[in-house]
Order: structure tokens, then sequence, then C-alpha cells
């Protein structure tokens, strides 16, 4: 194989790492804060904001396609009724930036951070 | 000659066809939990065609391959983000063949080629989703896309030298 390649190839494969990388500090910055919180989007639709705490326990139900859990500082989908389950299979998620995402059912459970300035809120 | 480039790329939208059908018994997702990865072994029918017959050519057999197999075995999303994904990847391609031979090889065409095909998967997906948030999958496909496009890559050099030697043409 190492035969067949030429610079270029390389060039290109560097500029894909690159771009991977570059995303991937782009949006760990952009996500990042020192408060978590989980978010659960139908489509472009907030439905729930929760603050996550080492005491968070919460059961949330979508249409009754999808069952998030929030357990402490981690999410993760539990049960979803479509056919492919790959939000399902994602996993416990447990840091600020990290999706799940059901593509059939238009959810998404998604971790963000927050810095504590605009969480204050005095009425 | 008409007739035996018709045929050729029916035979070729078979292939496809087959091919995706084939890489659903290596269930990457299973392993991987990210929407969308795949080995993309029809990619090595769209480099094949780029490369052998007309720009045209391939993109028929794209559009006739991506419809057919959504039809078989997928849904309409999957035949959205298919789509998307493979013009993108057909489009980068065929830039990039006009420097290929002395600027990069097969390898490295087919490595822009994974990456574009995901990018436009995440476009697809971030219209279908009705917000951004998917984008955080990208940054991952685009590095499985190194290893991935040059096994794709390596499959169509090795197919095309194989046919050279058989004095193949179209």
């Amino acid at each position: 194989m190492l035969r067949r390649l030429k610079w270029g190839d390389a060039v290109i494969i560097a500029a894909v790492l690159l771009g991977a990388a570059a995303l991937a500090v782009v949006l760990a910055v952009q996500t990042a804060g020192d408060r978590l919180y989980a978010e659960v989007w139908r489509g472009s639709e907030l439905i729930e904001r929760v603050a996550l705490t080492d005491t968070t326990e919460q059961t949330i139900e979508v249409d009754g396609h999808n069952t998030v859990i929030l357990s402490g500082k981690t999410a993760r989908m539990a049960q979803a009724d479509c056919h492919d389950q790959v939000c399902v299979r994602t996993g416990t998620l447990t840091h600020a930036g990290q999706v799940a995402v059901c593509l059939p059912n238009k959810m998404i459970v998604k971790l963000v951070g927050a810095s504590s300035e605009v969480d204050v809120i005095v009425s | 000659m008409k007739l035996k480039r018709l045929t050729l790329c029916g035979l070729l939208t078979a292939l496809a066809i087959v091919l995706s059908i084939a890489e659903r018994l290596f269930p990457l997702d299973a392993v991987i939990p990210v929407p969308g990865v795949k080995l993309g072994l029809a990619n090595v029918v769209t480099l094949f065609a780029l490369t052998r017959l007309q720009p045209r050519d391939a993109l028929a057999i794209l559009v006739c391959r991506v419809a057919l197999s959504s039809l078989l075995l997928g849904s309409i999303t999957g035949f959205l983000f298919s789509m998307t994904g493979g013009l993108l990847s057909l489009l980068v391609m065929q830039a990039l063949l006009h420097i290929e031979g002395r600027f990069c090889s097969l390898l490295g065409v087919s490595v822009a080629g994974a990456a574009a095909h995901n990018i436009g998967q995440i476009i697809a997906a971030i219209f279908w989703m009705g917000t951004g948030a998917v984008i955080a999958y990208l940054p991952f496909l685009l590095v499985m896309a190194v290893p991935l496009g040059l096994v794709t890559g390596l499959t169509c050099s090795v197919a095309l030298s194989h046919l050279k030697k058989i004095n193949f043409s179209v």
C-alpha cells in the first residue's frame, strides 16, 4: 500500500485529520463551562433542560417514543422505539459536548456546559 | 460502443447494490455507535466509474444505486443521507482526479471522497433534525474516513491494475 501512496495523499489525510481536530476543539470550547446541563431536543425544539448535580435522578419520556434517564452528572437514552437503536447503544453521556441522536424520531440528548454567571437570574 | 458502456453502467450499478447489501454483514455502527458509520464499499464503484467512464455515467450509477438500495434495505432518511453524501463525495473525487497521478494517488482521492461523504451526511442530518447538534459526530466520522477511505481506494486501485493486465477498456 505504501508503494502506491504519493506525497499529495499525505496532504489530503493530514487535512482531513486537522479538520477533525479543529472542529473537535471548537465544539469543546463552545460547550465548556463549570456547570453541566442535560438538554433534550425534538428537532429544533428544546423540550427539557435540566441542571445536573451529583444527586440528580430523573426520567424523561418524550411522546412515548424515547426515554431519557438522568442520573447524577450523566445522561443516557434508556429506550427508543426506533429500529436502529443507535442512540441507546451510544451509552451513557458523561462529558459536555457529547450527544446521543435518534435520527428516526428526530430526538437528541446532549450534555452542555455553561458558566455560572449566565445562570444567575435575579428576579 | 454505446451499448458496451450502457451494459457496464448496469453491471456496476448491480455490483454497487450488492456491495451495499454485503457491507450490512459487517455492521460497523453496532461496534461504533455513531449513526451512519459504514465501510462505504459502494464507493469503490463510484471511484471506478469516475476513472474508467464519464462523470455523468458515475452520477447515473450513484443515483440508481442509492435509490435502489434504499428501496431494498433502507428508509427515507437513509436515502436522504446517502444521496447528499454520495453527491458531495462524487464532486470532490471528480475534482481531485484531475491531479491524480502527478500529485496524489487513488488512495488520497478515496480518503477525500470518504470525508466529503461524511460532511454531506452531516449536512443532510442538520436539515433533517433542524438543529446543528449532530455536527458533534463529524470529527469522529472524519477520523474514521481516513482508514475506511484507504481501504476503498486500495480496493479500487488493485481492481484497476488487474483490469490493465487483461487490456480492459471501454
